[in-house]
Order: structure tokens, then C-alpha cells, then sequence
């Protein structure tokens, strides 16, 4: 999973902390998040993506879509 | 209504709560290992085992992130940690009751307290640290 969290929040002049603290975590599950090491809840994302201004699917780019076959 | 958003002392809460565990996880490993060697009890260590104890319960709950400040992922990397560490240290019972019941090898009582404590929380502590450096426990474990 790759993620434009560090650009949106450079783009929004917010530190890892600030944003941290709006989203009510500690910064380095940030920092993890911006790395791409740590999957997010589905509260989290929304809560991230609700700061940022921007939906979910543009916060998060999932790779390898294309590999997996979903029941219709 | 109670405020949910982590504050500096909630911070400082939690620092001083992984320092508490760090300090209390230290005093039972010391006082486990003169267990494990010297297989007896005295006040010194039955003193040193409490506090640890005490220092290392007061402060687990704040060090897996399950008070404040709540943090996802420190929660999620304290609960899979406090599961294998359980596990672990239930295996680690079976084997020596195994090997208590086939071998001529007695354990004294004093022995097998420091043996499990020592199990116990040096588990705990190594996967505690192990996931949180990690970042995540999909990558471990596949999920």
C-alpha cells in the first residue's frame, strides 16, 4: 500500500504531530503510516482523509489490484 | 463529555508508564534469574519480585495503548504481543511439566516461579518491541 498522506499534509502545512494530534494517535503511528509499514482502520482513513480534504482512495493507493479476482 | 484527544500528559503518561514497565520488567528478570540459579526465596528477592510485579501491572494496560492515550496501532501491536507472550509462556508450563514427569530432574518451587516470570515477561517485552518496530503485524504475519 503506498500513500500521499506525506504531500497532502506538507500541502496543508501540518507536522506529523499536528496531524497526530487531530486524528487522535500518537505521531509515530503516523510517521509508520507515511512509510507505508501500517495498515489504518477504517476510522483512522477516514478521519486522515477528513483533515486532508481529500476521499479515502485518493489517501491510499493499494498495488497489485489487478492480481486479484473478486466474487461478483 | 470526556475530551478523547491525546494531550501532552497524556503523553508524558505514557512515557512514564513504558518507563515503569521497563524498570518493573527488569526487577522480576533480575530477581528470576537469582531464582532460576539459587532455587530459593528471600526477602531481598520476595520484595523485589513484588514491586516489579506491581510496577509492571500498574503500568501494562497504559504500555499496550489500552488506556490513554489510545492509540490503534499500539493496541493492536500490545494485543498481539500479550497473546503470544500468554501462549508462549503456556507451552513453556506444558514442556516443563513434560519434562518434570518424564525426567529424574526435580524443579523446586522457587525454580519454577522464576523460570515462568522470566518466560513471561521476556516475551512480552521482545515482541512488544520486535512489532512496534515493525510498524504493523500485517507484514509478520501475512495478514
Amino acid at each position: 500500500m503506498k500513500t500521499r498522506m506525506k504531500e497532502l499534509r506538507a500541502r496543508h502545512n501540518l507536522t506529523q504531530a499536528q496531524l497526530a494530534e487531530k486524528v487522535e494517535v500518537r505521531r509515530e503511528t503516523i510517521l509508520f503510516l507515511e512509510k507505508g509499514k501500517y495498515n489504518p482502520s477504517l476510522k483512522l482513513a477516514h478521519d486522515i482523509a477528513v483533515v486532508l480534504e481529500v476521499k479515502i482512495d485518493d489517501l491510499f493507493i493499494f498495488e497489485d489490484e489487478s492480481d486479484k479476482t473478486y466474487l461478483s | 463529555m470526556e475530551n478523547d484527544k491525546p494531550s501532552e500528559k497524556d503523553d508524558n503518561q505514557y512515557k512514564a508508564s513504558r518507563g515503569l514497565m521497563w524498570i518493573g520488567s527488569a526487577m522480576l528478570l533480575v530477581s528470576s534469574v537469582y531464582l532460576i540459579i539459587w532455587k530459593t526465596f528471600n526477602d531481598t528477592i520476595a520484595i523485589t519480585v513484588l514491586i516489579g510485579a506491581m510496577m509492571f501491572i500498574i503500568s501494562f494496560f497504559f504500555y499496550i495503548g489500552m488506556e490513554r492515550p489510545k492509540d490503534e496501532r499500539l493496541i493492536k501491536v500490545g494485543t498481539m504481543s500479550a497473546t503470544w507472550s500468554w501462549y508462549i509462556t503456556l507451552m513453556f508450563m506444558c514442556f516443563l511439566l513434560f519434562s518434570g514427569f518424564y525426567t529424574p530432574r526435580q524443579f523446586q518451587p522457587a525454580e519454577l516461579f522464576g523460570l515462568v516470570i522470566f518466560v513471561m515477561v521476556s516475551t512480552m517485552l521482545v515482541l512488544n518491541t520486535y512489532f512496534n518496530r515493525k510498524g504493523d503485524l500485517e507484514e509478520t504475519f501475512h495478514l
